[in-house]
Formats: structure tokens, C-alpha cells, sequence
């Protein structure tokens, strides 16, 4: 009886080991099931072919068998295809270019008030963002995120987000230049603008953006200094930044992007430790200062505030469950007049849970106890703005994960403002968000 | 000898070849590289991007990811998927490119100075960090 020859064997075999070293999506039950069923294919066709194969050989004379070093010849030749094929798969796929990401949420919000707090009610298109990674070097990177978005006049208006340089200059410490996210506590650096990302709709109000009600700095330009270090109670999270510091225009910060207008920088930092003791928590520490002028319709200075504000942090993050919590006692002394130094504080805690598969409930308590008397919080509330009022916000809502990359939401409000109307507004909104 | 039992010996040492259903992952990477089985956690969640004065290019390998990520990284594919999500948004940094299999990567690996990536059966030139 002929042996079958040794170089078809080799080539069926290979043929076979790339039909079974397909990328396997299923589970591990319904993966050997299939390689099972792929298997006994295979047999049978392998049996019809060895019986056509002896067939032939007996119709006709076999040619002789190779030699072996014909047959050695031969297989280096294929090992060499198979390395050039791999080689080549793999520099084709090397130059594909920067990765685009990014968010896009569209909605509708139902209020029981409008104004310029909560927005219109209605169907509303939110944010269309994307952020581009690019590598230049093994050492120097860049960020650059793009934000589409409509303003509450109907407005399209378009936000250099972040254009960042950085530099690695180890695993400790990467330099930054450009604008940021100011690093303040933990949400505004983690979800920002991605909003599938982040589980409620909306953002705490008092880390909101500084064109939505925002009574911190969101956005710096300047340098920021960020890394961890390994420490023996875990991993020390920090970050040191200098930027342009805020101006107050129509009761709205401005992080002056091109250039500081009263010759004063602003400083912050931020310290988070990941206790190796507790894995998912992080507690931090905070602190910010600037000295932010005021300018009136004119351009004219009216009011000069050394904002100062320090405070703490915790994240809590399992398989089922999220608690974010962020505290700030500000510190603020009036430059301009005399109102001398005010203290105020604000603070948010959110607690996320997983009921059912997809199926996650969120509660927020957010709390305001702004000063009347601080110029810094009295210059945000204008006639059309009530930015710097003190307020007591209750959320509640839930989020329904329709696939890892797209979340439908929907979160119920009510907030109370004080200070200068005591208003209870209600609200209603329903989100949907996807990530790219 | 019988060419069925032939060929059905040849599929049975082809069988394991093939996608590591529940099969070992060796983590490999360039001679370049000097690592420890400490930091391989770290630089596929992008908290290690150097080794000494060396750029590290982790890469994911789409017929061990599964095993990989249940037995070093101990997430799922979508919480693997969210971590870098997070890390690409507040870190600018880039995800490990996804390699169609153990060939690409062991071809990679053995070419790229600062590579590492994982395979089910590794191969010449390449050094093993790790075998799980």
C-alpha cells in the first residue's frame, strides 16, 4: 500500500491549522462544539479524498517520491511564504493611520422651569465630541478633542476641547502643554464630555461646564505636571498644574486660551491614593487657587477675587457598583472691594448599582452652600445667569446598557435654589449616548 | 499505515494548534525587552509604558485574548475595553492593536524592538516572560 505523500499531508495539515486557528467569539461549550463538528468534516473529507487518491494511483503509474532533500527543500520554501505573509500582514497593518474616538448623546429633557440653569425643555441634541491619540515619537504624544454642540440659543458652536503635547518622561511622570482638563477631583478629568461613559445624563451643576453653571474651572491652559508613584500603602496618584488664570465675563469663566489678560497665573494639584489594602477605592485631596478678575458687558473691570479652594475626594469602583463623592470648601477674598474673605462649600455624592444584567440605578445628592457676600459667587448671578446661587439638587435615574459601546438613560431632578429666588425646579430627561 | 489513522493523528496534534479553548498563554516579547511576570498586568492596562529606557508595544492577540484576559488580567472583554476607553480619554494613550493570531504576533514580537504580546504557543527568538 502507498503512503499518502508526506508534502500534501503537510499542506492539508497547515490548511487545517489556519481553518482551526480562526479567531473563536463563542463560548468555551459552544467553541468545542464547533471545532467538534469541524473535526468530523473534516474526517469525512478526508476519507473521500484518500479514496479518490487511490483511484487515481491505480489508473496511472505514481510519480516517484521526492527525495528528501527535495521534500526539505520544498517545506523551507513554504516556512519562508508562511514568515513573508505574516511579516507583511503585520507592516500593512502598522501604518493604518491615528484612531478617531469619541461620544455623540442625543436626548430630551421635560422641566418644569426653563431658564438658563436647566436649559429648554424638548428634544435635544447634545454633544457630538471626538479626541484623536496621536504617538509622534516613543516619548512625546498628543491629545486633541473636538466638542459640536448647541448652545441653549440654538447656537452651534465648536470647542477646542484639549490640545495636549505631552512628553513621557518615565512611568512616573508625564509633562503635558497645552489645554487641559483642570484636575480637580475625579469626575471632571475622568468623563468630561464622554457621556456613555459616565453613567448619570448629566454632570454634579457645581462641576458643570463653565458655560452651563460651572463654579469651577473645567478647562486650563497652561502646563500640568501628571503620574504615579508606588508607595507601600499603593499607588499615589498626583498631578501639579500652572495655567492662564480665569477671568468672569457675564457672570461665565473664561480660561482665557489666548493668554492670560491681568498678568496672573493659577495653580492647582491633585492627590489620589488606590490603597492596595482596598482595590476599586481611591481618596484624594484637591486644592486650587487663582486670582480672577471681572469684567462688566464693556470690558470694564468690576470686581478682582483671589479664588481659593481646597477639598477631598473618593471613587469606589466593583464589578456591580460606582460611589463618586467630591467635596470644596472655598476660601475666597475680594481684592476689588470689601467684602474681605467668605467661605463657602459644595459637595456632590453619587452612588451607581447593577440590579440586573444591563440594568444599573443611580441616586445623586449634590449640595451648594455658596456666600452671598463673595464677590467671586455674586458676580456669576446675572440677569439671564444664576450661576453662583446656592442650591440642594436630588437625582435619581437609570441606565440601561443596549451593548458595551451604547447606554439609554433616563434621570429624574428636582433642585431647590436659594439665595436670591427660592425655586424648586423638577425635571425629566431621557439620554441615549454611544462611544466610537 | 492506514492513511485515516495517519491523518487523524495529524489532526489531533493539528487540534492543538489551534484556538487555546482553556490552553496555556505564553507572554512574549522582544529581546530588547527586560520585564518581570510583575509588570505584565501593568503594561496591558497602560500603567507601564517603558521598560528601563525602552518603549514598550503591547499588542492583544485575537485567538488568546480570551484565555489572556481571564487568566492574567482577570476582566472580561468589555470591562478590558472600558479600561482603555478611560486611559485613551484623560491619558492619551492608545489601546494594543488586535493581531489576527499567534503567527502575526510571535512575526511582530520578534521584529519590533519593545514589543510584547501574548501567544498559545510561542516561538524562536522571543523571550517568555510568562508562561499561565
Amino acid at each position: 500500500m502507498k503512503h499518502p505523500h508526506p508534502l500534501r499531508l503537510s499542506l492539508v495539515a497547515l490548511a487545517l491549522a489556519s481553518a482551526f486557528g480562526a479567531h473563536a467569539q463563542t463560548t468555551d461549550t459552544e467553541r468545542l462544539k464547533a471545532l467538534q463538528q469541524q473535526l468530523d468534516k473534516s474526517l469525512a473529507m478526508m476519507e473521500q479524498l484518500t479514496r479518490r487518491l487511490a483511484a487515481l494511483e491505480q489508473q496511472r503509474p505514481s510519480p516517484a517520491p521526492a527525495s528528501a532533500p527535495e521534500v526539505g527543500a520544498r517545506v523551507e520554501t513554504l516556512e519562508r511564504t508562511v514568515a513573508d505573509l505574516a511579516g507583511s500582514s503585520a507592516h500593512a497593518s502598522a501604518d493604518t493611520g491615528v484612531p478617531l474616538h469619541g461620544f455623540l448623546d442625543v436626548g430630551y429633557a421635560h422641566l418644569g422651569r426653563n431658564d438658563a440653569n436647566t436649559g429648554k425643555p424638548g428634544f435635544r441634541l447634545g454633544t457630538f465630541d471626538m479626541y484623536l491619540t496621536p504617538q509622534f515619537s516613543d516619548r512625546v504624544k498628543g491629545l486633541v478633542e473636538l466638542a459640536f454642540e448647541y448652545n441653549s440659543e440654538g447656537s452651534l458652536g465648536t470647542d477646542l476641547e484639549r490640545l495636549q503635547l505631552g512628553y513621557v518622561v518615565n512611568d512616573d511622570l508625564t509633562l503635558w502643554a497645552g489645554r487641559f482638563h483642570t484636575p480637580y477631583g475625579y469626575w471632571n478629568t475622568a468623563f468630561h464630555h464622554g457621556a456613555q461613559i459616565q453613567t448619570s445624563i448629566t454632570r454634579p451643576r457645581l462641576i458643570a461646564f463653565e458655560d452651563q453653571g460651572g463654579i469651577l474651572p473645567a478647562h486650563s491652559v497652561g502646563l500640568w505636571g501628571t503620574g504615579k508613584l508606588d508607595t507601600r500603602l499603593g499607588a499615589l496618584h498626583y498631578d501639579a498644574y500652572l495655567g492662564n488664570a480665569d477671568s468672569l465675563r457675564g457672570g461665565t469663566l473664561d480660561y482665557n486660551a489666548s493668554g492670560y489678560d491681568h498678568a496672573a497665573l493659577g495653580s492647582g494639584f491633585n492627590l489620589g491614593l488606590q490603597p492596595t489594602a482596598l482595590p476599586g477605592l481611591t481618596v484624594g485631596a484637591h486644592g486650587l487657587q487663582q486670582l480672577v478678575n471681572s469684567y462688566d458687558s464693556s470690558n470694564t473691570l468690576n470686581g478682582k477675587v483671589k479664588l481659593q479652594a481646597l477639598g477631598g475626594y473618593a471613587f469606589y469602583e466593583s464589578d456591580r457598583a460606582e460611589v463618586i463623592g467630591e467635596f470644596y470648601s472655598f476660601n475666597n477674598s475680594d481684592r476689588y472691594g470689601e467684602a474681605g474673605r467668605n467661605r463657602s462649600s459644595a459637595g456632590f455624592v453619587q452612588g451607581a448599582y447593577q440590579l440586573i444584567n444591563q440594568w444599573t440605578g443611580f441616586a445623586r445628592y449634590e449640595r451648594a452652600s455658596l456666600n452671598e457676600a463673595d464677590p467671586y459667587f455674586k458676580l456669576m448671578n446675572t440677569a439671564s445667569t444664576q450661576f453662583g446661587s446656592s442650591y440642594v439638587q436630588h437625582t435619581l435615574g437609570l441606565r440601561y446598557d443596549l451593548d458595551p459601546r451604547s447606554a439609554l438613560k433616563v434621570q429624574a431632578e428636582r433642585i431647590r435654589q436659594s439665595d436670591l429666588a427660592a425655586v424648586t425646579t423638577n425635571a425629566l430627561r431621557v439620554q441615549y449616548s454611544v462611544r466610537f | 499505515m492506514n492513511s485515516i489513522r495517519l491523518i487523524a493523528l495529524l489532526l489531533s496534534g493539528v487540534g492543538l494548534l489551534g484556538p487555546a479553548v482553556a490552553g496555556d498563554v505564553y507572554v512574549i516579547a522582544h529581546p530588547s525587552v527586560s520585564l518581570s511576570a510583575d509588570d505584565v498586568r501593568s503594561v496591558f492596562v497602560g500603567d507601564k509604558q517603558l521598560a528601563g529606557s525602552v518603549k514598550l508595544s503591547p499588542m492583544d492577540n485575537s485567538s488568546a485574548q480570551a484565555d489572556f484576559l481571564a487568566k492574567v488580567l482577570k476582566v472580561d472583554a468589555n470591562k478590558y475595553a472600558a479600561i482603555w476607553t478611560k486611559k485613551g480619554f484623560r491619558d492619551g494613550m492608545t489601546a494594543p492593536p488586535l493581531r489576527n493570531g499567534d503567527a502575526e504576533v510571535l512575526q511582530l514580537v520578534k521584529s519590533t524592538p519593545g514589543a510584547i504580546g501574548y501567544v498559545s504557543k510561542t516561538g524562536p527568538d522571543v523571550t517568555v516572560i510568562q508562561k499561565y
